[in-house]
């Protein structure tokens, strides 16, 4: 009776697993872009990400490609702001 | 050891046994073995970079002085570019096994297996042929703009409109050879990284006390379910969305804890402070320093001035105003909040010794608020006509996580993407600050004796947490190399070759805590901090003075202090 009541929690036990999993798993996959799909904006913003390969989810700097050229662009965007301030109080 | 498995608590006096007895030291021993392995193989081939490097800058240095930028001008630059550290031969060979599950979105063993797409390869082959056919094309404009000794305007205008072309075709040759890929199985290196990580973790904890068999075989299935983490966090439609491997990594490791229970033979790997902190250690070679001054003195004041403010002043209104119950997930969330998001977060939560559902929580509501943020505040920049620049510094200045501060900025524009981007790269490099500052602060004025005592320097010395000794030494070490070395060798050896490991096994290590976090939170313990609503309170409130202050600020530093810096972005 034991073993019997404890097999039949455990098999409830991973029906509540799968059904957890599924449940967080179809909400991300449809609810959300379903949710989405009804605005131009927000299509608009998912093409952009897919277009420059960004991943919203990236935790640090060293995670999203484009910051090098970023850093990289604005050192020399200095370069030239310090020049042109210098020129002007000349 | 400790008793609570909540939190570490130390539990006497500094010890010399405690260098391979504390796991924060081994957390120190593991990242810094890691970091001088690589940091050797980059030294290693440091001559034969620079060469290269020189080569580059040297047909750089000639073509600069022409009128326009020449084909030879951006051929060099995109060589220059292209030397890294993480193409030499030792660097390649280790790298080939840090990769995670990648992305994906049909079916999910593409994470893993991807094969060249030989439909799209004739595509791909005319965009190569119309780029070359488009070089020549620019050649012939460029000669005969050289023949005139560039005195010619006309045909210096016809030779730039030609480069423009051909650079236009480049992108698009660029992009048609990505969507082709290439043929590649991870399977084989995750399978050796998941040995050889469990090997060093596992000596470790050997030396600690545990058992290494217990320990490995947990290891295992805690690595297998760090890699089912990264597949879901890997699916193309809902990582648009903000969702990664470490969200993943917390949602099925509750669910698992919550409805079966963690099996027993996991629980001796479920070790969420040792991987917490050799991430950390990790992550500490990643915060240069040098970066701070990415964009001048309005970057600095943007993410160094008003983040501390943004932090401290929600950490005392936590306390004084909400009186929050816990400090450490006050101070957790404030972080989480102010400085950068997730990675803030795990910093501040593992120095000031929060509880695992207090880094849940702060997480959790890090990524419901970051979805938010990211798509609004695009969409409220662009309907109330705010400046490019302005945007971008606002972006990155409060959106949380990195990731989506490049997406919203993105969405905004080119330039909005470029400032965001780098605003939000300094706040990162102020998590070492943070972390160091919060670490002092808990081991003496918040920790501090029953009897109400002051605590002595001894006492500190016992409460600190050492690792975070180890995430500034880490710091300090490579911010002081990249120095020294200057700013190609510092970009081709650190940020395209060290970094490239570091940020691949920081990676793993973060996925692995989470994993551990998710297996060791109960539903009902994490219930239990919503009560009353007060750290969403805090979030809302502290947001919304830090929304306040950094388009304050940014206006300031970018539209009246230094407008030059802003006219030339």
């Amino acid at each position: 009776m034991n073993t019997a009541s404890s097999s039949n929690s455990r098999a409830k036990a991973y029906v509540k697993c799968v059904a957890y999993l599924t449940l967080s798993l179809g909400f991300l996959m449809f609810v959300v872009p379903y949710l989405y799909s009804f605005s131009p904006t927000l299509n608009k913003y998912l093409k952009t990400l897919d277009e420059n390969d960004i991943h919203p989810g990236a935790i640090y700097y060293s995670d999203v490609p484009l910051t090098p050229e970023s850093e990289l662009a604005n050192r020399e965007a200095v370069k030239r702001g310090i020049e042109l301030r210098a020129a002007r109080i000349k | 050891m400790a008793t609570d498995s909540n939190i570490v608590v130390d539990d006497g006096r500094a010890k010399w046994s405690d260098l391979w007895l504390k796991e924060d030291y081994w957390a120190i021993w593991i990242g810094f073995l890691i970091i001088i392995v690589t940091g050797l193989i980059m030294m290693n081939g440091r001559d034969e970079i620079a060469a290269k490097i020189e080569k580059q800058n040297a047909i750089i240095a000639a073509e600069k002085a022409k009128p326009f930028k020449t084909i030879e001008l951006i051929d060099a630059q995109a060589a220059k570019k292209g030397i890294t550290g993480a193409k030499l031969p030792a660097a390649k060979t280790f790298i080939s096994y840090l990769g995670k599950p990648g992305k994906w979105s049909g079916n999910p063993m593409d994470s893993f297996i991807s094969h060249k797409k030989a439909d799209k390869e004739p595509a791909a082959k005319e965009a190569a042929e119309k780029a070359k056919a488009a070089k020549a094309a620019a050649k012939v404009a460029q000669d005969a703009a050289a023949a005139a000794n560039f005195q010619n305007a006309e045909l210096n205008k016809a030779a730039e409109t030609a480069i423009k072309a051909w650079q236009k075709d480049v992108k698009a040759a660029d992009k048609a050879k990505k969507a082709v890929g290439k043929d590649s199985n991870k399977i084989p290196g995750l399978i050796v990284l998941a040995i050889g990580l469990g090997v060093i973790t596992g000596l470790g904890m050997v030396v600690m006390g545990y058992n290494f068999v217990s320990y490995f075989i947990g290891f295992l299935g805690v690595f297998a379910l760090a890699c089912l983490a990264n597949v879901l966090g890997g699916y193309k439609p809902t990582a648009q969305y903000g969702v990664n491997g470490e969200i993943m990594a917390i949602v099925t490791g509750m669910v698992i804890a919550n409805t079966i229970g963690t099996p027993k033979w996991l629980k001796p790997a479920v070790q969420v402070e040792y991987y917490i902190k050799t991430g950390l250690v990790l992550l500490g070679a990643e915060v240069l320093f040098n970066k701070i001054l990415a964009i001048g003195i309005p970057g600095i004041f943007v993410a160094w001035v008003v983040t501390p403010i943004v932090l401290c002043g929600t950490y005392i209104f936590g306390q004084k105003v909400l009186k929050m119950p816990s400090k450490t997930l006050n101070i957790t969330i404030s972080a989480d909040m102010s400085v950068c998001g997730t990675s803030a977060a795990i910093a501040v939560a593992a120095a000031c010794r929060a509880k695992k559902e207090e880094l849940t929580l702060s997480v959790g509501l890090s990524m419901v608020f970051t979805a938010i943020m990211m798509v609004a505040m695009p969409a409220f920049i662009k309907l109330v006509g705010l400046p490019e620049v302005l945007g971008g510094a606002w972006i990155g200045g409060t959106v949380d996580s990195t990731g989506s501060v490049a997406a919203a900025g993105a969405f905004l524009g080119p330039k909005a993407l470029q400032v965001a981007a780098t605003i939000k790269m300094i706040q990162n490099v102020l998590i070492g600050v943070s972390a160091f500052c919060v670490a002092i602060y808990f081991a003496t004025k918040v920790e501090k004796h029953e009897d109400g005592q002051t605590v002595g320097a001894m006492e500190i010395w016992n409460r600190f947490p050492k690792f975070v000794l180890g995430f500034a030494a880490a710091s300090i070490l490579l911010s002081t190399v990249a120095g020294q070395i200057g700013a190609d060798l510092d970009y081709a050896l650190i940020n395209k070759g060290m970094l490239s490991v570091t940020k691949a096994l920081r990676g793993h290590f973060f996925t692995l805590s989470f994993v551990a976090i998710g297996l060791a939170t109960n539903f009902r313990e994490l219930a239990h901090y919503f009560k009353g609503g007060k750290p969403l309170v805090l979030y809302v409130c502290g947001q919304t003075f830090n929304l306040g202050l950094t388009l304050l600020m940014a206006w300031i530093m970018f539209y009246k202090v230094f407008p030059e810096i802003t006219a030339s972005i």
